[in-house]
């Protein structure tokens, strides 16, 4: 084989076997927006607001950033109710969310410019009783007439602690290590009346259908009836959400992205990013809202 | 024949309002029957418009008497005529005389006859074909300056066979990228597009029958096999009124019918895929029959060295696809087709000695009965009925042994029509030709079905909107040269639709001017309006990605477009010809999926819960210098084009680019063929393309957000799995870098009835990295990490031999 026709076959072989992996030569020209996230609690006199900007994702990993000498001011119905104090970027409004009552929170910084979001809380929840049976825990609740109610219903599950007698002579005992709570990571239950979107086939259980993270109920065909959620397991910290229609879009998304993501690591082929859910105008984020009952059983 | 007393023979316009009023009133009563009585009815009410002389009949190949549609039949002092039909058909009217008349097709030599006219005349033209004259002397079967089509692109399958391809295997919809407008999609996700519409906008037909799936092994081969098709044609605008359903063009291939005069065969063989195509008469100059079957083998080496390496787990992928046509001259006057076509592709994996499987498997089929019938030499008929399918389905089972049980999951979406149509070419006076027809169809889909098994429990997981979509529609059409200079196209196409308890009615009207400046040199202005009954929904909950077809319902409503084109044509010395076309097309009720939501439905909610309906439009500019003849051929092209949609949920409605906008866009296609002796074997043919395009759009972040918080997130765990969210300021946010390559190829055409073929060609020569798919991947090294998109190439230079056999 001649010099030359050697040489003509390595650069073949280069040429063909080069089907490659390399960096994207990609052009983003995209520049951070404000990102406003606050979700506003029925009942609560105090509200917080996380804000932000959006970071590249691309080069080394860094904290998220701080947004510090913003305006941020909420509406109640239209008229501004509150300004917000910072503290080191951390911003919150002292004020009482009332049930029914549609609320705006904006922001506005010289850089950034003005981002807003809107919600309207929902009505508390009414005739809560959630009791302990059998190994299972029933929640009964009566849903809200005239109102389109998402219910959002899960435990928390940790650690207990045990604790020494304080006084010689008593005994110790334990106690959660609320450290250690963490949102229930299965909930089994028969429940028909539960969305599908997060079940989980788990045939060598005794109730063979569980959900990630919380059991989703939606009102369409039960507006006003008295409802029933009967799941195996009595955690000590039970609860229901009843959240408005951004809050449970976004709930949705967070709960079944990771499922996603997982699926393109496992078969990048079809990559595409699972998109969030925002209600922002001017930036990204959430603004939602919710009524809550949570109870230590 | 009985004739209708009831009628002026000569008025054909009566007989377009009585088509019309007994369409309605068909439709009305529901009663199919009746419809093939119209069928009836019309042809013999015209059958007294003889006052001229008309010279009617097929033209057809010599060797395997198929008919060749749009040959042209030209009187050769008066430069008279007119193209041949879809199936060979042609009719012209003039007084009584003597002429001389050339009929000509693509491929073949011009034949010239003299006929005296003295009554009504039938003949059957037969055209010739050889290799010398198929690369040399071939000569246009009619001219794009003169007639009224705008935006019309004839491929010859011997071009389509021509192009240098991705390992060897040669196909239909890559070679029509290569022409102005059109372009494929991005990386693996190839869609083929229209001026910038989405792929679901063109109408693809099969032998007339739309299919729905067009794309094999994720889009690098379409499901169209060459060695069973005879001719393609592409519609970009100017769309006449016989065809409809579609909103921005129309892809018509039609398959061949199989040589009548003798049994022939074709193997084909590339690194790709291997196919068997046979034909012959079951009596001939009868009845005849086509078959041919393609199955890749890019399956077998990846099972084989899973098999070697002795793993536990086996992946493979592979595609078949099956032709078959048979046809019957029951008489001089009636012609049966039967059809059929099959594909399907699949993707398998199995693991630990067979106890799981998981299959997902797509695919086509149509089959359809057709008559043909001569009524008299102004009048052509073509019943169908037809039958189209298409499914896609997720199948997932996990046998437990030791119980002897299993488990089993499994998710389809279906599309199921059936139609009877009728249609009718008319040639009542020598400037008219006219073409009407109805069709009566039903369409089944239950886009998104799903259902769980566990020992004997069947549960149903997930359901939504399914059922049928019913539609009946009319179209009438005329091609009028009005005088010498000026040619009108005008037609109008009336579609109703029954959705659900909702009814949608539409008229679309359909017209294309000509002005022919000088005999060289013609304007062409056209208007289409078009509606279209299903949209694509594209779905990615899978990783796979996956269509989902989903009709018009009582809630969304069908799609409608405006296409309107200006074009001059231009024959220039050399056998060159140039165009210049400007479009714009105005689309509105286009559907997508909301962002963000379109993968939480709920149990027995509906796709149609999550959806967006919007607007968009498309716009530019198509330029081409064509030189179809002549022992050096091809075609220059460059396009300028623009594409975009509008939501009002999106950006408060302003425009972003759509997925496949392509800026820019420039082809070079060029085919040499050497000079050939006597003795030489085989026609030695250089081809060559080459393309430019501007990066596509597509949806990718490059920013996230930290998380909103949760209720008592002090207690809640919403660590790292939910700690950010992807910012993505609007769909197709992004443009990917330019795409381009150059490939080549060199052909051994053998030049006998028997022997065999090569062809050796190079893919992407100069080895451009253009992007299959990118990824996110994250790298840590010790304390810090790094994250980053990486771009797949799957396309390097590829050089690849295929080689065929023909007898």
């Amino acid at each position: 084989m001649t010099r030359k026709t050697t040489i003509y076959l390595i650069l073949g072989c280069t040429l063909c076997f080069t089907a490659c992996i390399k960096p994207a030569d990609l052009r983003f020209t995209g520049e951070h927006v404000l990102v406003l996230n606050s979700l506003l609690i029925a009942g609560s006199d105090s509200t917080a607001i996380q804000l932000s900007h959006t970071r590249y994702k691309s080069g080394d990993y860094a904290p998220w950033p701080v947004i510090t000498g913003a305006d941020v001011t909420l509406y109640e119905e239209g008229i501004p109710v509150a300004k917000a104090l910072e503290t080191e970027g951390v911003y919150h409004f002292a004020f009482p969310i009332k049930s029914k009552y549609t609320y705006k929170v904006t922001a506005e910084h010289p850089r950034y410019g003005i981002a807003w979001g809107e919600t309207t809380v929902p009505s508390p929840l009414s005739d809560v009783v959630i009791t302990d049976s059998a190994g299972f825990t029933v929640n009964r609740w009566r849903d809200t007439p005239d109102e389109k109610n998402v219910y959002w219903i899960s435990y928390l599950e940790g650690k207990d602690t045990y604790y020494p007698p304080e006084k010689e002579g008593e005994s110790g005992g334990y106690r959660p290590d609320y450290d250690s709570l963490r949102v229930a990571s299965s909930i089994y239950t028969t429940s028909t009346l539960v969305d599908q979107f997060n079940m989980v086939f788990d045939h060598s259980a005794f109730i063979k259908t569980s959900y990630d993270w919380f059991v989703r109920i939606d009102d369409s065909g039960l507006s006003g009836r008295e409802l029933e959620l009967a799941y195996l397991t009595t955690p000590k910290l039970p609860f229901i959400f009843s959240v408005d229609k951004h809050y449970d879009a976004y709930l949705k998304v967070s709960i079944i992205k990771p499922d996603i993501e997982r699926a393109y690591s496992d078969l990048p082929l079809f990559y595409e990013p699972p998109s969030s859910y925002s209600n922002i105008r001017g930036g990204v984020g959430l603004v939602g809202s919710l009524s809550r009952y949570q109870t230590d059983l | 024949m009985p004739k209708n007393m009831y009628l002026c023979p000569n008025d054909y316009h009566y007989h377009i309002r009585l088509l019309f009023t007994q369409s309605y009133s068909l439709f009305m009563l529901n009663r199919n029957m009746c419809w093939l009585v119209l069928s009836f009815m019309l042809p013999l009410s015209l059958e007294a418009q003889q006052k001229k002389i008309t010279l009617s009949g097929f033209v057809e190949d010599r060797l395997s008497g198929e008919f060749l549609a749009g040959a042209a039949v030209m009187e050769t002092s008066l430069k008279k005529g007119g193209s041949a039909n879809k199936y060979g058909f042609f009719s012209i009217t003039l007084p009584e005389g003597e002429y001389e008349f050339t009929g000509s097709y693509v491929g073949y030599a011009p034949q010239t006859f003299r006929v005296r006219l003295h009554r009504d005349t039938t003949i059957r033209l037969r055209l010739s074909t050889d290799m010398r004259l198929q690369e040399v002397q071939v000569s246009s079967s009619s001219s794009p300056v003169s007639s009224t089509e705008i935006g019309k692109h004839v491929i010859p399958i011997r071009q389509i066979k021509n192009r240098p391809a991705l390992l060897g295997e040669s196909d239909v919809l890559k070679s029509l990228q290569l022409l102005p407008g059109v372009n494929e999609g991005s990386g693996v996700a190839t869609g083929f597009s229209v001026r910038g519409g989405s792929p679901e906008q063109t109408q693809m037909l099969l032998d007339g029958i739309p299919v729905y799936n067009v794309n094999h092994a994720f889009g690098y081969l379409s499901v169209f096999n060459g060695e069973a098709l005879k001719d393609v044609t592409l519609l970009k605008s100017g769309i006449p009124a016989r065809y409809g359903g579609r909103l921005s063009s129309v892809l018509d291939i039609t398959m061949r019918e199989g040589n009548n005069q003798r049994f022939a065969g074709h193997i084909s063989l590339s690194p790709f895929a291997g196919s068997v195509t046979l034909e012959g008469p079951l009596k001939k100059e009868v009845a005849s029959f086509m078959i041919s079957a393609r199955r890749t083998w890019l399956d077998l080496p990846l099972r084989l060295g899973l098999e070697l390496s002795g793993s536990h787990y086996i992946i493979a992928y592979g595609f078949y696809d099956l032709n078959a046509k048979l046809n019957w001259k029951i008489s001089d006057t009636d012609r049966l087709y039967v059809s059929f076509y099959a594909g399907d592709d699949a993707y398998v994996t199995r693991w630990e000695h067979n106890t799981g499987k998981y299959r997902f498997n797509w695919g086509n089929m149509t089959a359809s009965g057709r008559w043909n019938r001569v009524w008299n030499s102004r009048m052509f008929s073509n019943i169908t009925l037809f039958y189209s399918r298409f499914k896609y389905k997720n199948f997932y089972e996990y046998l437990f042994r030791e119980e002897n049980l299993a488990e089993k999951l499994t998710a389809y979406s279906v599309l199921e029509e059936v139609a009877l149509k009728a249609d009718f070419d008319y040639f009542p006076r020598e400037k008219h030709h006219v073409r009407y027809g109805l069709m009566l169809a039903t369409k089944y889909y239950a886009p998104e079905m799903s259902y769980y098994r566990y020992r004997d429990e069947d549960i149903h997981v997930k359901d939504s909107t399914h059922g049928n979509l019913r539609s009946a529609e009319a179209y009438l059409e005329d091609d009028w040269a009005i005088t010498p200079r000026w040619k009108l196209n005008a037609g109008v196409r009336v579609t109703m639709l029954v959705a659900g308890k909702r009814q949608y009615y539409s008229v679309e009207p359909r017209v294309t001017l000509n002005h022919l400046i000088h005999e060289k040199l013609s304007l062409k202005v056209s208007w289409s309006r078009m509606q279209q009954p299903i949209h694509l929904l594209t779905n990615s909950s899978l990783a796979f990605k996956t269509d989902m077809w989903v009709p018009v319902t009582d809630r969304i409503k069908p799609g409608v477009s405006d296409l309107f084109a200006v074009g001059v044509y231009h024959q220039l010395p050399n056998r060159l010809e140039f165009s210049a076309e400007v479009y714009y097309n105005r689309l509105s009720r286009m559907i997508r999926y909301a962002d963000g939501i379109h993968y939480i439905k709920r149990k027995d909610s509906s796709w149609q819960d999550n959806i967006l309906s919007g607007k968009g439009r498309g716009y530019g500019i198509d330029l081409m210098l064509n030189k179809p003849f002549g022992r050096l051929s091809g075609w220059l092209s460059y396009s300028l084009s623009k594409s975009e949609r509008s939501y009002d949920e999106i950006r408060e409605g302003r425009w972003f680019p759509f997925e496949y906008d392509r800026r820019h866009k420039l082809n070079v296609v060029a085919d040499y063929t050497l000079p050939e002796k006597e003795e030489h074997r085989f026609l030695r043919v250089f081809s060559l393309n080459f393309t430019f395009s501007s990066g596509n759009f597509t949806t990718m972040s490059e920013q996230e957000y930290v998380s909103m918080e949760v209720p008592g997130s002090t207690m809640l765990y919403w660590g790292d799995q939910w700690g950010s969210q992807e910012y993505l300021p609007m769909p197709n946010n992004i443009q990917l870098p330019a795409f381009h390559h150059l490939d080549i190829a060199f052909h051994l055409r053998n030049k006998r009835k028997r022997g065999s073929s090569w062809s050796f060609s190079i893919y992407n020569v100069y080895a451009r990295q253009n992007p299959s798919f990118y990824f996110w991947k994250r790298q840590e090294r010790g304390d810090t990490a790094k994250s980053h998109y990486r771009q797949v190439s799957l396309t390097p230079m590829i050089p690849s031999v295929s080689w065929s056999y023909s007898f």
